[in-house]
């Protein structure tokens, strides 16, 4: 479920994320260069604690991109481990996430060697005043409105992975 | 294809300047205007895909602008109004919800944030007809039963059923969720079902349901214990009658 903030569990947040991110170098380091493009069919990561949001995705997916392997994390730590693990072509990635939230794993990801903002997909539920403490983390960021992901997530993730294909060639 | 149109309606020289730096890149014509009656006449003269409004203004008032629209429309209704202003209190965004707003931006706000909201005006404007808060209360009640299909799933009657399927299989388990978060006065969980719920209902047309949702969410976050227990039965009836409903409908 998702987590909420209070200064315990900001501070246990970012203790989390500095093992997360410690795990995540360590992953990086120890994968040979060669090994991180292998041929494979696209995959696409979703980090989302909603299971109906996680169902709408599975099928946007299904619909327009059936040839895509479909990944998903439940809360930031496992996402943002994850994500050096699988090394997906795309990621879809909610604000409010239990564990480390999407403004966290979003920064985390920053510093990470050959970061890019063009295969990341943020989504929220929240409305403006409350996207507001947030913000600083997706500056150049896609944030989509959930409401909005029918129409909006696939031509954003067909642009993302069309990038991913233009990286390799 | 002609660029689309955002009037600003702003007396202070430097946001408008802030505000036109910010949206410099984003191929929009904007239009800039000190004042109602200049704003009123720009806006008739060409439509406009986004009004972005101040409330304090020099002579009449933004709010009074507002109500005198509602009352007999001035410009389009497909221009969607964005409130740009310090003056947004709780009670004025009471005031301004029920007057055809589209979105209420507090200043200061990040110019990210400011472009953020333009882009969703205009994705908004390129998807179809005006969503302003106006149009919800005024939807006939058919309109809330029926499916989204033509709106927010861009008109794709098996997204929406497929949708639809998958929600009718997680909604029990919210229930079951939901119950034992009240019982336990786990206010986490019920802001987190109601965080995900409104989303999930409004996708699906139950704009009542969603409403539900959002209140509960604001209730559990605040730990209202009066409040998030009684939003959370009712929510809990909303979620138990679609699925009866469902049960009870003819098989296709």
């Amino acid at each position: 479920m998702t987590s909420f903030s209070s200064n315990e569990a900001a501070t246990k947040r970012l203790f989390t994320s500095f093992e997360a991110e410690r795990a995540l170098a360590e992953l990086l380091q120890a994968r040979p260069p060669a090994l991180r493009a292998p041929a494979r069919a696209p995959r696409v990561l979703l980090i989302e604690d909603s299971p109906h949001i996680q169902n709408l995705v599975r099928l946007l997916l299904a619909r327009d991109f059936p040839g895509v392997e479909l990944h998903m994390a439940s809360d930031g730590d496992s996402g943002l481990l994850e994500c050096a693990r699988l090394q997906p072509d795309a990621l879809i990635v909610d604000i409010l996430l239990p564990g480390i939230d999407g403004a966290l794993l979003v920064a985390s990801l920053r510093t990470q060697p050959g970061f890019n903002a063009e295969r990341l997909i943020i989504m929220t539920s929240l409305d403006t005043p409350d996207l507001e403490p947030y913000v600083w983390a997706f500056d150049g960021l896609q944030v989509v409105p959930k409401r909005q992901l029918p129409v909006r997530l696939s031509p954003l993730l067909a642009r993302a992975l069309r990038r991913r294909g233009e990286a390799r060639a | 294809m002609s660029r689309p149109r955002i009037v600003l309606m702003e007396d202070d020289a430097p946001i408008s300047s802030l505000v036109s730096f910010a949206l410099e890149d984003m191929g929009v014509d904007l239009v800039i205007c000190a004042n109602v009656p200049e704003a009123v006449a720009r806006l008739k003269e060409t439509p406009a895909a986004l009004l972005i409004m101040d409330l304090m203004l020099p002579g009449e008032s933004g709010l009074s602008f507002l109500q005198r629209h509602a009352a007999a429309p001035l410009f389009a209704a497909t221009t969607r109004v964005m409130v740009f202003s310090a003056g947004l209190t709780q009670a004025m965004r009471r005031h301004l919800e029920p007057l055809g707003v589209w979105r209420m931006l507090a200043k200061p706000a990040s110019i990210l944030t400011l472009r953020a909201c333009v882009e969703d005006a205009l994705q908004d404007a390129r998807e179809g007809p005006t969503r302003n808060l106006r149009a919800e209360p005024t939807q006939p009640a058919s309109a809330k039963a029926r499916p989204a299909g033509n709106d927010l799933f861009g008109g794709n009657a098996w997204l929406v059923a497929a949708y639809s399927d998958a929600c009718l299989g997680q909604f029990p388990h919210d229930v079951e969720d939901g119950d034992a978060a009240a019982t336990q006065g786990d206010f986490v969980v019920l802001r987190a079902l109601g965080h995900n719920l409104k989303t999930a209902l409004k996708l699906l047309g139950h704009d009542g349901a969603s409403a539900r949702a959002a209140a509960l969410e604001v209730a559990a976050a605040q730990r209202n214990t009066a409040a998030a227990p009684a939003l959370w039965r009712g929510l809990r009836k909303d979620l138990t009658d679609i699925l009866r409903r469902h049960a009870e409908a003819p098989a296709h």
